[in-house]
């Protein structure tokens, strides 16, 4: 019973060990990012020199979204999806460079979508464990409302914009070394990663809510998004999955959920309309019981966990399939 | 004892106990269930259950067992609560037609033979209500939303206000505050709370049934006269009133009997593979299903809420909290429930369509109880959307009386002619 | 190779007898209280018209809700499936029919037939007697008219009225209030004929009626009906010679093909 589940769970715990821990077990290491804030000696912007950028690293780029650089030297990669795409909007460098990445992870996006959020992310496994852990204490769950889940799909989409648009803005010579320090991977400033990598890894928080020439109020602002997004993380405890309404990340991925060649379908006619799969996705999304007219049910938030084909009563309703291979059966 | 219905204003409640009615209706029970018995090559475990209808065995179990009895109606009262509270639930769907007469003295004539039928038995002082502590009464349809009051002048009442609309987001959490209305009354009834390990081994319980039905279903596909259509409903309806741990041993015991007789190969659909689809057909009512095996041909699928979806659906929580499998307890009586009581009828056309394509059946028997109207009403999309499929199909527009046998006989016969 | 079908209808009984697909004879009789004994009557008396004995036929197919109480048949079939193969046996000069209109004692079968002239599709009154052959009897009963000239004098109406009871004991109840506010007979008579043609209209166009329409059954012989139900359906009616024997007929039929499986 619950095969999926079981299978899943084996997945994300070797991943969570790979993707945090792995240079350090495996004796692997990984490639120096130099970045902004790290020139604390000169207390200065070397705005020309950036060695080891992420697009000349293939084997960071394998994976469509990899391990937090909050995981130090205990990572095997460093620094996810987001951060690769504003290190490209920032730093503009020559398509020729950038593409043979680039093309990989766009591969990667159109074959598997969201599935690194249900299978690989750590920061998605450890959501889990925490509702895991309500379970165990037999706490009651709250589930969004609908109106709420859709201010957190619209906050989502505000986050990415501004996140790509900030990495875009301080390419520009023109704007103020007090507004582009703090925006410099603004994504890596709200990121509730930031503080939960590093507290499972060993590798130092970093929190300054100052810095010379910076801003504070930007500093300070962001501060306060990463607070948040950190309590909306750990309110994951009651309402499953809640950063990952918002994850930007996951915003991206989701363009790719319909279409991609990882997809869900649904037999219209064997469905009991039970409901059992909306009552079981941990984004709650219900697209899975309400469509009734197509057998393609991939929503855009889906994470690919397949909870609701593990959990689907009737046989051979629901069917996973790669390329139309088939995956996973209910 | 609380009741919904606060008597404001009284009615006396009526009482006429009539021994001719009583043997009628005993002696209706026992017709059938001989009738079955004289099936050929029947198989030797199927006589414990005519058992639970033609004696007061169980009954008198009931009355002496020190747990509260819920009598029940419709497919929506939930017994997984009722099981977690150590209660007892009993259906009082009645097929009799012998009490609609009994029943006409108070009830108006034009309202559907199912709630008259029960209707007769507390008249009458007799029947599993005999038994019951209290009637959980979903208001499913209009007969059923109306009955409430006159129940209430016999036994308390608990109505279950049933939404009619199936829309995911409104209605699973106004859905979930009636279902744990209707906990809290069983609580306050055995004045104890139900904790969450009662309330799993209660889902367990009844997931196990579903599984257990769901395995002689699939059995049945091959091999349908297992179980003539007429035994297979005796055994999922006896489900209503037995005591379901010992229903599970026995009908495990079934099973592996029929899975054994499978091996023999005799028991091949003979003639048409027919399906029949509407209204509950409930014991003793068997006079379409008895036509068709007399016109030699067999039933394979239903869909009825007294059939194959009362048995069929479970609750599968996605986590097994309090919250979680009331949840989940909720979900399983509204949305995969195929009665026409809801706006749409989309979810069961998918439904027969899924049965009859699986069962492989040559045509479909609507099942139309006159005055049913919600039944009735349904009829004409279901009709034309079967047509479309090529799957010949024909309304029965009939009741509980025995009158009409000649002339459903003459439709049946002329429609398995037709589908030669 | 001489077979005969027995159709036992509520009001009458029929036999016809069919040698090599040409009718020898026909004979009805009201079925009355004995079905058993009338149908061997009535086949008798068909046999004794032609001077046939009961040896000389080789098969009885008998039909018609008393089909099973008869002891000397062959077979049993639906009166459905027989009135589709009696149609079908005696096709029409008014183009291939589709559908079928069958008005008999207690029912009213409208039988749709696909392009080999086999049931497609069919639908039945309920247990309700309205706008059957019964229904007329009763209305002809209360009006003191006979039956058989009910149809001419629904031609002779000089105003339409219309009546609302579609209930036989109600319509009868309706019909003396109409006698008593001294409205002509023939003024009623076609109200009456006019909602049972609409009753029919409405089965007929539920089950997607196609032409050509074959108008069958003892109401088939009230002309006022026939005339009511071209008018309602937009179309012309193919009336057989001999429209109460149809059944019998083929069941007769039927009875010949047990013959060639032999």
């Amino acid at each position: 019973m619950h095969t999926i589940t079981y299978i899943r769970r084996g997945v994300q715990i070797l991943s969570l060990t790979f993707l945090f821990y792995g240079a350090t077990l495996l004796h692997l290491k990984p490639t120096e990012i130099k970045w902004y804030a790290m020139q604390e000696n000169s207390r200065q912007a070397t705005e020309l020199l950036y060695g080891n950028p992420t697009w000349t690293q293939p084997f960071q780029t394998f994976l469509p979204a990899r391990s937090c650089r909050f995981a130090g030297t205990h990572g095997t990669f460093r620094g996810c999806l987001m951060f690769f795409f504003s290190d490209i909007l920032t730093w503009r460098p020559p398509l020729g460079v950038v593409l043979p990445s680039l093309a990989l992870v766009v591969v990667l996006m159109v074959m598997l979508a969201r599935f690194w959020c249900g299978w690989i992310c750590p920061l998605g496994f450890m959501s889990e464990l925490l509702y895991e852990a309500r379970k165990y204490l037999g706490l009651k769950r709250i589930r969004f409302s609908a109106p709420l889940r859709n201010l957190l799909k619209a906050v989502g989409w505000g986050l990415t914009f501004i996140i790509l648009f900030s990495a875009w803005f301080i390419s520009w010579s023109a704007v103020a070394w007090s507004i582009k320090k703090p925006l410099y991977l603004a994504v890596c400033q709200m990121c509730p990663s930031k503080l939960i990598t590093p507290a499972l890894t060993g590798f130092p928080i970093m929190i300054n809510l100052t810095f010379p020439g910076a801003s504070t109020t930007l500093l300070v602002s962001l501060f306060v998004v990463l607070v948040a997004s950190t309590l909306l993380y750990f309110s994951g405890f009651i309402l499953k999955r809640a950063w990952c309404k918002i994850c930007p990340l996951g915003v991206i991925l989701s363009f790719f959920n319909q279409g991609a060649f990882l997809s869900k379908e649904k037999d219209l006619i064997r469905c009991t309309k039970c409901a059992v799969c909306a009552s079981a996705c941990p984004m709650e999304t219900s697209t899975v019981y309400e469509e009734k007219t197509k057998k393609y049910v991939n929503h855009s938030q889906c994470i690919h966990c397949y909870r609701c084909v593990d959990l689907c009563p009737e046989k051979k309703c629901l069917t996973v399939k790669f390329l139309g291979l088939p995956l996973f059966k209910s | 004892m609380k009741t919904d219905f606060e008597k404001r204003y009284q009615r006396a409640p009526l009482h006429r106990p009539a021994e001719k009615v009583s043997a009628r209706v005993r002696a209706a029970s026992e017709d059938l269930a001989a009738r079955l018995h004289k099936q050929p090559d029947r198989l030797v475990s199927l006589p414990y259950y005519e058992e639970l209808f033609t004696t007061e065995k169980r009954k008198k179990e009931l009355q002496i067992l020190n747990r509260k009895v819920v009598g029940t109606y419709c497919y929506f009262a939930p017994e997984e609560l009722i099981y977690a509270s150590g209660d007892v639930p009993i259906r009082l769907c009645s097929g009799h037609s012998d009490t609609i007469t009994t029943a006409e003295e108070l009830l108006p004539r034009d309202i559907c033979p199912l709630v008259k039928s029960s209707f007769g038995f507390p008249i009458l002082g007799d029947g599993w209500i005999d038994a019951c502590d209290v009637i959980a009464l979903p208001t499913s349809c209009d007969a059923k939303t109306k009955l409430g009051e006159y129940l209430a002048d016999y036994l308390p009442v608990w109505m279950i206000n049933l939404p009619k609309i199936k829309n995911y987001d409104g209605l699973k959490e106004y859905w979930l505050k009636e279902i744990k209305l209707f906990l809290h009354k069983l609580e306050e009834l055995n004045g104890k709370k139900v904790k969450a390990p009662e309330l799993k081994n209660a889902l367990q319980l009844l997931k196990r049934r579903a599984e257990l039905y769901r395995a002689m279903y699939e059995l049945r596909l091959a091999h349908p006269l297992l179980l003539s259509h007429q035994d297979l409903l005796m055994v999922v309806q006896s489900s209503f009133y037995d005591d379901l741990p010992r229903w599970i041993n026995q009908t495990e015991l079934l099973y592996n009997e029929m899975k054994k007789a499978s091996a023999t190969g005799k028991y091949a659909a003979k003639g048409k593979r027919l399906m029949i689809t509407g209204a509950p057909i409930i014991w003793p009512n068997f006079k379409i299903l008895n036509i068709i095996t007399e016109l030699g041909s067999t039933v394979v699928a239903d869909d009825m809420c007294a059939g194959h979806q009362r048995l069929w659906d479970y609750a599968e929580p996605d986590e097994w909290t309090l919250e979680g499998m009331l949840e989940a307890v909720a979900a399983r009586y509204i949305f995969p429930s195929v009665c026409p009581c809801f706006t749409t009828s989309y979810d069961r056309i998918d439904k027969i369509l899924h049965l009859a394509r699986e069962a492989k059946v040559d045509g479909v028997i609507y099942h139309d109880l006159r005055l049913c109207q919600i039944f009735d009403m349904e009829k004409d999309l279901v009709v034309k959307v079967l047509k479309e499929n090529q799957i010949p199909v024909i309304t029965l527009h009939t009741d509980y009386g025995q009158e009409d046998v000649e002339q459903l006989r003459t439709r049946i016969e002329a429609f398995l002619e037709m589908i030669l | 190779m001489i077979t005969a079908g027995v159709d036992i209808g509520s009001v009458g009984t029929k036999a016809l007898i069919l040698e090599d697909g040409k009718i020898l004879s026909t004979e009805i009789m009201p079925t009355g209280s004995r079905p058993k004994i009338t149908a061997q009557m009535v086949l008798a008396k068909a046999l004794a018209k032609v001077k046939l004995k009961p040896d000389d036929v080789r098969h009885v197919v008998s039909t018609g809700y008393g089909r099973r109480v008869v002891d000397f048949g062959e077979k049993t079939i639906t009166e459905i499936s027989a009135c589709a193969q009696g149609v079908k046996f005696l096709g029409a000069p008014k183009g291939t029919v589709r559908t079928i209109i069958d008005l008999g004692g207690q029912d009213i079968k409208v039988i749709t037939l696909d392009d080999e002239g086999n049931t497609k599709d069919f639908v039945m009154n309920d247990k309700c007697a309205a706008g059957t052959g019964r229904f007329l009897e009763v209305i002809a009963h209360a009006l003191e008219i006979e039956l058989a000239k009910l149809g001419e004098l629904a031609l002779q109406a000089k105003q339409t009225i219309t009546i609302n009871a579609t209930c036989t004991v109600f319509a009868e109840s309706e019909v003396i209030s109409l006698l008593a506010q001294d409205v002509k007979k023939q003024d009623i008579i076609a109200g009456i004929v006019d909602s049972i043609a609409e009753r029919i209209a409405a089965m007929s166009n539920k089950i997607g009626m196609r032409p050509t329409v074959a108008f069958t059954g003892g109401g088939a012989q009230n002309i006022g009906l026939v005339k009511s139900l071209e008018k309602k359906l937009d179309t012309e009616m193919y009336i057989p010679e001999l429209p109460q024997f149809i059944n019998a007929l083929g069941s007769a039929l039927v009875a010949q093909r047990l013959q060639s499986l032999r």
